[in-house]
């Protein structure tokens, strides 16, 4: 580990440490834990009661019920779970197309993955399109220009985190709400470059289009960049509004330092909340 | 050298295009984006960077050349004689009714005219169906054995779903291949393309079905259940032990069945079968081996005056399939007055009386019906006397909010505890207490090491289970009727799934023989031969008349020519890279 990954991974391991996924007032599924999960469980919490059936725990039966009306219940508690967490990120390379970008993707994915393990929750991560991932392995150089689906299952009940920059050519309504099914909850992370959201006016440019490869020369003029940044507004709106559709949180991060995306662009809509 | 192609006439025009481009080069500075799409349509720039250059006669500039020209020759067709080649798959159906001795001769013959009648044939492969295909003979190898192929090829499978073979085909026949079924049945729906070679020769055929011991009051008996297809013979079945013909008996058949009893002959432990000879002989055997010995073993760790308070000695006595086990770590079920460390394969029932006062319940006792241990209890007129003790896990058996017996959930192994002082109440004297270690010593039976079972159907898996401490990588290597041989995987329990009809053995990593069993061919689908199909279908060519037929394997041009395209593509880039750094 050189000198500069290894102060990512430590800014990273010091905003993990101080934040954490909003996900507490959710319910989830997933394997004993300390939050609210889906049905009944082993918590002291009283949810309900149910006619005894072979296998159900004796301890629970109503026994004061039993003496009254001979009819066998049991009580039944909330269930406490670790939930389930898919960190889905789209491995275009897009996501790659400067150093500060694929920088703050590599952030980002950390961050999700140690907030979500700090609360014991079984991590999955995946890309796009490719299916499990460490992030030691994960690359962004995929030439997708069209949102692809998830080739790992997800898993039903947990919370999903999509980590892209929503720049496809189609719309993402389908695959938003493919990655939102079954999900306690979907947060959606649109990570953009400081140049994508404000390209510099009077430049004159060969642009290559990291993915497709395609050239075009360009003199980015003001009405130029004012087009530009109308586009770019309507996808970011079709993006919003597709995670709004399912119910989910969208968040907009502009690469930079991992402490300045937190302050400035996850604490505010309520993805993380300080530990 | 055939080279008339307009379209490779077209791509040479590639080459002054790259002349051209190379001429006019605009230089300005890149930048990378992200979505290209989204900046608005422009007029090409005008007086951005140079127009017009020298023509520089770089390394790039000739890679390119050169990549246009091969290109234009490579959609142009380039060979050196002969045209393309055309391979044939065969899939030779490996169901039991092609293992009919006169179907399986009709198919062989018929297979070798068609590998003889194929012209031009440059690649021949040949498959055997089954759930998992094999290839019997590559299409990519160029050495090919076809009757080495053909030897391999008997069929013995039960009915099986032939679309993965004829997939796989289809893909080593590559788009112009031929497919052809070797078999008595029909090519299935969705595979327009393949071949369909009858070979079905209608016989009637009988079969024996099924084959057990049933223990009587007056003796064991034997029963045969055979089936008839068709007008058979008078059919015999014979009983033998070993090479010992012991009896022969004609079997009565009523509408196409036969089910009849037979007294098992004394002194004999194992019997095979045999029916008359007919069309298929693979359904005409049928062994009745002995079960195998599942012996649970028991390790007593309980105080001699706890011993005989719970009355262990005179339970256990109404209990078969049980021993004695000297050492803790051998027995599947142990039973103590305090708890051990279990192994994984264990159950440890852990009898405790509880502290203080004892406290008498006479129910009602509710009981967890979920689990095997509890099965058949009914504790009416059972008092259970127990002081106070807080029983882990799940509970078994409780009287009001009192858990009496429960079930710790353990890292390996089971543990039953049982809160009972076997001194006071009736509980040990009651129908209940020999029905609790009957169930004890069942579940416990399903860990003893050994063989699963004595007989198994064709296409079925047989289990064998190792011991629970280091026993997980002692070889054990199942011996085939045929004499292949296959090593069963490591791990506590380890399958093995019969493809061959006849006694196999088990043997150890020496070659002892720890056991053996019996694969019976049991598939009426296929053992009635009545409605097989002679007839052959033809396929929808999936290319042109003409196209194909060879004598060459013209691809190699297109190959190296596709090679020295990506070859000069790769140089080109690497160049462009390195003058870019």
């Amino acid at each position: 580990m050189n000198e500069a990954s290894s102060t990512a991974a430590a800014a990273v391991a010091t905003i993990v440490a101080r934040h954490r996924l909003a996900w507490h007032r959710r319910r989830h599924r997933g394997r004993i834990g300390g939050q609210r999960g889906f049905g009944s469980g082993s918590s002291q919490e009283f949810h309900d009661f149910r006619d005894y059936a072979a296998g159900d725990d004796l301890r629970h039966v109503d026994w004061r019920g039993f003496a009254r009306t001979e009819q066998l219940r049991v009580r039944l508690y909330e269930a406490e779970v670790a939930p389930y967490c898919d960190v889905v990120v789209d491995p275009s390379a897009s996501m790659a197309v400067t150093p500060e970008k694929l920088a703050a993707a590599h952030a980002l994915a950390a961050a999700f993955v140690g907030m979500a393990r700090a609360e014991q929750a079984q991590v999955g991560l995946q890309a796009l399109g490719r299916g499990p991932r460490t992030l030691a392995d994960l690359a962004f150089d995929a030439p997708q220009t069209t949102p692809e689906r998830a080739m790992a299952p997800l898993r039903a009940g947990g919370v999903r985190i999509l980590l892209t920059d929503g720049l496809w050519t189609t719309g993402p309504g389908s695959v938003v709400a493919s990655l939102a099914a079954g999900a306690a909850h979907f947060l959606c992370v649109q990570l953009l470059d400081p140049w994508e959201l404000a390209p510099t006016v009077g430049d004159v440019l060969q642009l290559v289009d990291c993915e497709t490869g395609e050239r075009q020369e360009r003199r980015l003029d003001a009405a130029t960049v004012a087009a530009y940044g109308s586009n770019l507004h309507r996808l970011v709106a079709e993006l919003r509004g597709a995670v709004a559709a399912v119910g989910g949180t969208f968040a907009s991060v502009t690469a930079g330092p991992i402490a300045e995306m937190f302050a400035r662009d996850l604490l505010p809509p309520g993805v993380v909340e300080p530990a | 050298m055939s080279f008339t192609s307009p379209l490779g006439l077209l791509a040479l025009l590639a080459v002054p295009a790259v002349v051209v481009l190379h001429l006019f080069r605009n230089r300005l500075p890149q930048r990378a984006v992200a979505a290209l799409f989204l900046f608005p349509p422009q007029a090409l720039l005008a007086g951005a960077g140079r127009t017009r250059t020298r023509l520089l006669r770089t390394p790039s500039f000739w890679c390119e050349v050169a990549a246009a020209t091969v290109l234009g020759l490579w959609l142009g067709g380039l060979t050196f004689g002969g045209i393309e080649a055309r391979p044939l798959v065969l899939v030779l159906d490996d169901s039991a009714s092609m293992g009919a001795k006169a179907t399986h001769e009709k198919a062989l013959q018929r297979v070798r005219a068609r590998i003889a009648a194929h012209t031009g044939l440059a690649r021949l492969g040949i498959l055997r169906s089954g759930p998992r295909p094999e290839i019997l003979l590559d299409p990519r190898e160029p050495a090919a054995d076809v009757d080495a192929a053909l030897r391999r090829w008997q069929p013995a499978r039960p009915r099986h779903d032939v679309g993965l073979t004829l997939d796989l085909a289809r893909e080593l026949a590559g788009s112009d291949g031929d497919v052809v079924f070797v078999s008595d049945e029909t090519v299935p729906a969705g595979h327009e393309d393949v071949h369909g070679l009858g070979c079905g020769q209608p016989a009637a055929n009988a079969a024996l079905t099924g084959a057990e011991r049933v223990p009587g009051v007056d003796g064991d008996r034997l029963r045969v259940r055979a089936l008839a297809f068709g007008n058979v013979a008078a059919t015999t079945v014979t009983l033998l032990a070993g090479a010992r013909e012991l009896a022969r008996i004609p079997v009565a058949w009523s509408d196409g069945r036969a089910d009849f009893f037979v007294p098992w002959p004394v002194g004999v432990d194992a019997l095979r079968l045999q029916l008359s000879p007919d069309a298929l002989a693979l359904d005409d055997v049928a062994y009745v081996l002995p079960a195998p010995e599942r012996t649970v073993a028991i390790a007593d760790a309980l105080p001699d005056d706890v011993r005989v308070a719970l009355g262990i000695e005179r339970v256990l006595a109404a209990v078969p399939g049980w021993r004695a086990a000297s050492e803790r770590s051998e027995a599947q079920l142990v039973l103590a007055a305090a708890p051990g460390e279990p192994s994984a394969d264990q159950i440890e029932v852990v009898v405790a009386p509880g502290e203080g006062k004892r406290l008498a319940f006479a129910g009602p006792f509710v009981i967890d019906r979920s689990t095997a241990w509890c099965e058949g209890l009914q504790l009416a007129g059972v008092t259970w006397v127990a002081g106070e003790l807080e029983l882990p896990g799940r509970a078994l058996i409780t009287a009001g909010p009192h858990v009496l017996a429960s079930e710790e959930p353990l890292d390996l192994g089971r543990r039953l505890w049982l809160r009972l002082d076997p001194l006071a109440g009736n509980l040990v004297r009651s129908p209940d207490w020999p029905v609790l270690f009957h169930d004890l010593v069942q579940s416990a039976r399903a860990a003893v090491p050994g063989p699963g079972a004595s007989q198994v159907a064709v296409g079925s898996e047989i289990a064998w289970r190792r011991h629970a401490r280091g026993g997980d990588s002692v070889r054990v290597v199942v011996y085939a009727p045929d004499g292949r041989q296959q090593e069963l995987a490591a791990g506590r329990t380890a399958g093995f799934v019969a493809e061959q009809a006849g006694l196999h053995r088990w043997l150890d990593g020496d070659g002892r023989e720890l056991a053996t069993f019996a694969a019976h061919f049991v598939d009426a689908s296929e053992s009635d031969l009545r409605a097989v199909t002679a007839a052959d279908r033809p396929g929808v060519p999936r290319v042109a008349p003409g196209e194909g037929t060879s004598l060459r394997d013209t691809d190699i041009e297109r190959r190296v020519l596709a090679a020295l395209l990506l070859m000069l593509l790769i140089a080109d880039w690497w160049l462009l890279q390195r003058r870019e750094a």
